[in-house]
């Protein structure tokens, strides 16, 4: 192995970093040293290997571009034979429909208005299906955004704090006394009930009211409004609905808590919730959800320079990440980038061909290798 | 992706490794020209193709050996490049074919454009011995190596604390690099063939 000072000075001399007397001692010392020598010749392999790799990428890619440029062309083709075929349709119903009014005016003359009312409903009607499933279809993308909130709105209930009676709780505490002495003692089981009772009768008032305070936590699943962070940013925020200044709150599954029901500065929003009694120190019902796919919508104004920009600085540190953008309407993937941690991303409103995209909805999704890290919509306007 | 570019901006992308945009750039806006005049030239589609990545290729080696002058046009550049290794190409097969007898006035010799022939099974066992040495030293070597960044503007992109890391993971990541190498003969039998 080479050591660090030798290291140094072969990358140096590789590099043409030396002054000129030093690269003359330094060649001198190659030819009367084989280990030196070899010691280059193995760097200067490597520095090849690299540079021939990085050149092999920029080829594939080229090549990758070439290709997709190439199936684009194939397919737009076929996008604008898509409109006349359809148009044929339609024309071809509608003279069939025609044909038949004729039929009918002949024999009924005073209906003779009522066809032509069935056959344009009839096209309308199929139009009215192909863009329902559009939409259908555009749904289903954005609604893998959707989740994550409805875990959160459906437990909205526990906004108040309901009041139990004494009695229920004892009754509660001595069914699950029941348990752990049945598992422990079967015996004894009858007298240690009894006993526990009693003592519970004389208990003081402020621990009656701490036995209510904690059933009446115990009962309470967490929920909470979400703001969910863009990809990039720490701009999340997860605030309890059910606050109280008695209470204190965790999202990361009790480890910390905080007296403020409001969590800001989110990178995601992945949580576990607990809500702890300042006081007593019992706590609620847990209830985990959100996910780590941030969601952040954009709007860009390309005519006035606003851009969609996103600075790939994250805590994933993958090296690099892809970007997918879709056209909301059908779905279809129209731009596709890999992008490199700590880049900028810059996107103007258009396709991979640099052809301007018209005002509308979009979809994009940043991945890594083998998860979606974050969706969200895109809107342009022109 | 930005649409436009100016010179300084595609040399400065392919120095600092930004290039994936500028290669969508040429090829939208250079590759139908120089396919043009190949086709021209009796050249096929996929022969103009070949040409242009070709120049390419030698355009980024040009710049990742900084002998790509500033102020020079990146147009012209890839275009003589082109032109030139079309010529060759047709002299080499035989072909009697005129071409204009007048090129643009050429700062470059001809030969200095490498020419850049990989054969399949040799591309596979470069990546056989790289997917070895792991992405990140890849990543960090491609950028001293390739990009010749400086250790500090590597240590920034990769999110290193400071240069001097970057400077020790990159010594490290060379002598794992030339071990593998080692355990590798077949890679640098071609790599000295080159």
């Amino acid at each position: 192995m080479i050591n660090d000072h030798l290291h140094n000075k072969i990358e140096d001399y590789l590099s043409g970093n030396l002054a000129v007397e030093e690269v003359h001692s330094f060649e001198n010392e190659i030819h009367t040293n084989a280990e030196l020598k070899s010691a280059v010749e193995a760097y200067k392999l490597a520095n090849e290997l690299i540079i021939d790799n990085q050149l092999l990428n920029i080829k594939n890619k080229l090549q990758n571009i070439h290709n997709s440029s190439k199936t684009k062309n194939k397919s737009r083709n076929y996008i604008l034979w898509l409109p006349l075929l359809f148009l044929f349709i339609c024309l071809s119903i509608y003279f069939f429909h025609n044909n038949e009014k004729k039929k009918t005016t002949l024999t009924e003359k005073n209906k003779s208005e009522k066809p032509v009312n069935y056959s344009k409903p009839n096209i309308i009607d199929k139009k009215s299906e192909t863009s329902s499933i559009k939409t259908k279809e555009s749904y289903e993308v954005s609604q893998n955004n959707l989740p994550v909130e409805e875990r959160n709105t459906t437990p909205v209930e526990s906004d108040t704090l309901p009041t139990y009676k004494i009695n229920d709780i004892s009754a509660n505490k001595t069914t699950t006394n029941d348990t752990i002495n049945n598992s422990t003692k079967s015996n004894n089981n009858n007298t240690g009930i009894e006993k526990h009772n009693s003592t519970k009768n004389q208990k003081s008032e402020e621990e009656k009211l701490k036995e209510e305070k904690c059933a009446g936590l115990a009962k309470i699943t967490p929920s909470v409004i979400i703001t969910k962070p863009c990809f990039g940013e720490a701009n999340g925020s997860l605030v309890f609905r059910n606050n109280s200044e008695d209470n204190l709150y965790s999202i990361d599954g009790g480890k910390t808590y905080q007296t403020s029901p409001e969590f800001y500065n989110l990178k995601s929003i992945k949580h576990q919730l607990y809500i702890k009694s300042k006081i007593y120190g019992c706590v609620s019902n847990t209830h985990s959800g959100g996910s780590n796919i941030n969601a952040c919508d954009y709007i860009i104004y390309p005519s006035q320079n606003k851009y969609l920009e996103i600075d790939f600085i994250s805590d994933y540190s993958y090296p690099s990440y892809l970007l997918k953008i879709y056209d909301a309407r059908n779905g279809n993937e129209i731009y596709t980038e890999t992008i490199t941690e700590g880049q900028r991303f810059t996107w103007e409103g258009n396709d991979n061909n640099l052809k301007d995209l018209p005002m509308g909805n979009y979809v994009y999704s940043i991945s890594n290798k083998n998860e979606i890290l974050a969706q969200g919509n895109i809107t342009i306007v022109r | 992706m930005k649409k436009k570019y100016t010179d300084t901006e595609i040399i400065e992308a392919i120095r600092t490794g930004k290039s994936n945009n500028v290669l969508h750039y040429l090829y939208i806006n250079i590759n139908p020209k120089i396919k043009a005049w190949i086709k021209q030239n009796n050249g096929s589609d996929d022969e103009a193709q070949d040409i242009f990545q070709d120049s390419v290729i030698a355009f980024y080696k040009f710049v990742s050996d900084n002998k790509f002058e500033y102020g020079k046009s990146v147009e012209g550049f890839l275009f003589t490049v082109a032109k030139n290794k079309w010529i060759n190409r047709a002299k080499k097969m035989n072909q009697q074919t005129t071409y204009e007898a007048k090129h643009e006035s050429n700062h470059y010799v001809a030969n200095e454009y490498i020419d850049f022939k990989i054969k399949t099974e040799q591309e596979e066992k470069i990546n056989k011995v790289l997917s070895q040495l792991g992405e990140r030293c890849k990543e960090l070597l491609t950028y001293s190596i390739f990009n010749k960044l400086s250790m500090e503007e590597i240590s920034q992109k990769m999110g290193f604390s400071n240069a001097d890391t970057a400077k020790t993971k990159n010594y490290k990541c060379k002598q794992r690099l030339i071990q593998l190498m080692n355990s590798h003969q077949e890679v640098k039998e071609f790599l000295y063939n080159d």
